[in-house]
């Protein structure tokens, strides 16, 4: 008998929580803290799609709320992650609540960031195609608790910038070279090399050391590591690519 | 949960444990993130030589040796075969070598004679592995969503050695007043010496730091000498993260390995084993330069047996290929 209601309780849940998932292009976002009446131009990151040009730009709809129109794009609140960038400000990962009263997506930020921000430029010669893959912590403290999530994006002429960069709370990859879409490759982890005043100039041999650093350190989300193999691929594909140098520049 | 537990335990127990890996054999760790799941063939070449080191089953070779050893992995998505061939070169030769004295001595008495035989058996030196060829089958796989998952090997090797013996026999006949006749020969085993071995990698998080390992399991047997064992290990390795000297491109690697072997007596634990690696890449060239301090502490019965094992060896891929 406790087990069928168990059961049934268990089945009214699950309902519920799938009626609570809807498709919508409209967006609805509150951001709390003190600061965020300081916030200005606020845009969002949906589904770590992070090149600046595929940012949504969010209309203020009163003090710290915005809402975006996706327009003919969609998103299911099942399964899309949204992130908010702002002019001092960069969120973790979130999910949407649905709103089945007006079909919107409801997602509320904490203001507005946990450690400093930098936008880090980088230029590859000679130019090809560069990916970065950040891999987003939640941030600790937020009262709706984040979710890990990963951004990305490529500059396919080996130079551009990535924003709003937090290495407090996200690990940044650089990948140089084409990459293959269904199998993710990491690449230079920039958290341990920038430096804020002047330019990081790296030659090949200079990438080619650091990826070793970061293999034998633990910082490629396997198992420290002095492979010799994986070095003699990094050389073979680096000296393929024809690598140069890559200048890697914290901007502001 | 604790059936799967006790599983898990008979599992370990019962299939036997890590085959040492050699101190000559590199990293070779090549995952689906690295390759891009594309195939890739590498073909390495390693040279150097050690002083002290220990053959498998963790015993002392107790000499200086060189060694040249060919490593051939393919690697393609998620699974890596390795096909490895190592030639050990020791001071002495390779050959174990056994003295056995067999004495027959007569004694007169006063109603007859007394025929007394004895026997002694000493091994002199132990055997270096002519040469020694390893398979390898491993497989990657991911554990951990949300993020970047940590990618963990997975593998199974099969190593094939042959061990040759000369067993030397001196045979004294006589008695102590008319003296001894002395005769000997020579007698050549060739023994062979076959170890399986699990091992996989593990993770876990201790506040909010990764901790990786190893764990692994072994079986060698030796047969065809005149000292065959069978025996099982069961060890964990802790890979500690490397420290880099950015200035000289030095990275120093710190391993911990402890484990058990069976039939050596002593406590549950009798196998400790750390080990640091100072490794310095020469990206213009390709080479990598390795030198490794590795004290063994292998206990036997009660006693404790200190092994210092140093080697110095170069490695270079001498074919590369992706596919």
């Amino acid at each position: 008998m406790f087990r069928i209601a168990k059961a049934l309780v268990c089945a009214l849940l699950v309902a519920a929580a799938a009626q609570a998932q809807i498709t919508t292009s409209h967006v609805k976002v509150l951001v709390t803290g003190k600061h965020c009446s300081e916030l200005k131009d606020v845009y969002l990151v949906i589904n770590g799609r992070d090149l600046e040009d595929q940012w949504v730009r969010l209309d203020s709809a009163g003090t710290c709320r915005w809402t975006a129109d996706l327009g003919s794009g969609t998103i299911s609140t099942s399964n899309a992650q949204f992130s908010l960038r702002g002019g001092f400000a960069r969120s973790d990962c979130q999910k949407a609540a649905g709103n089945e009263e007006d079909l919107t997506a409801n997602l509320e930020f904490a203001c507005c960031v946990q450690g400093p921000l930098r936008n880090v430029s980088v230029k590859i010669q000679p130019p090809m195609p560069v990916s970065y893959v950040r891999d987003v912590r939640p941030f600790a403290g937020d009262r709706i608790r984040g979710i890990q999530c990963l951004e990305r994006a490529t500059f396919s002429e080996g130079a551009g910038s990535i924003g709003h960069a937090q290495f407090s709370g996200e690990d940044v990859y650089l990948h140089l070279g084409p990459i293959d879409r269904k199998q993710p490759m990491l690449g230079l982890l920039l958290d341990d090399i920038v430096v804020d005043n002047g330019t990081l100039v790296l030659t090949r041999d200079g990438v080619i050391y650091r990826l070793i650093v970061q293999r034998a350190r633990g910082k490629e989300r396997s198992a420290p590591t002095l492979s010799s193999n994986a070095i003699s691929l990094d050389i073979k594909k680096l000296g393929e690519l024809k690598l140069e140098r890559a200048e890697i520049e914290v901007i502001k | 949960m604790i059936r799967a537990a006790a599983v898990l335990f008979a599992l370990l127990t019962s299939v036997t444990a890590s085959a040492q890996w050699p101190l000559f054999d590199p990293d070779d760790f090549l995952g689906p993130r690295a390759t891009g799941g594309r195939p890739v063939f590498i073909s390495r070449l390693v040279v150097g030589g050690a002083s002290n080191m220990s053959g498998d089953g963790f015993r002392p070779l107790g000499e200086r040796v060189g060694y040249v050893h060919l490593a051939n992995s393919f690697s393609w998505r998620s699974v890596q075969f390795d096909y490895k061939r190592s030639q050990t070169k020791a001071e002495g030769g390779e050959a174990a070598v056994w003295r056995i004295t067999q004495i027959q001595e007569t004694v007169p008495l006063s109603d007859g004679v007394l025929f007394r035989f004895g026997e002694s058996v000493q091994q002199t030196r132990n055997a270096t592995p002519k040469s020694k060829d390893t398979l390898g089958a491993s497989w990657y796989w991911p554990v951990g969503g949300g993020g970047i998952p940590v990618m963990l090997r997975s593998r199974a090797t099969f190593t094939r050695q042959a061990i040759e013996t000369d067993v030397e026999t001196v045979l004294m006949v006589g008695s102590k007043t008319a003296g001894f006749t002395t005769s000997s020969g020579t007698q050549h085993l060739s023994g062979r010496e076959r170890s399986f071995a699990l091992d996989t990698d593990t993770w876990f998080r201790i506040a909010g730091h990764d901790v990786f390992g190893s764990l692994a399991i072994s079986e060698t047997k030796t047969t065809g000498t005149r000292a065959d064992r069978e025996e099982r290990a069961l060890t964990y390795t802790y890979r500690a993260p490397s420290l880099s000297v950015s200035r000289t491109k030095l990275l120093i690697r710190p391993t911990l390995t402890v484990g058990g072997i069976s039939n050596r007596g002593g406590s549950a634990v009798n196998l400790v084993n750390p080990a640091v690696e100072i490794f310095r890449p020469f990206a213009r060239t390709g080479a990598n330069l390795h030198v490794i301090y590795s004290p063994q502490f292998v206990a036997n019965g009660e006693r404790w047996r200190t092994t210092h094992q140093v080697a110095l060896l170069i490695d270079h891929a001498v074919f590369v290929k992706v596919f």
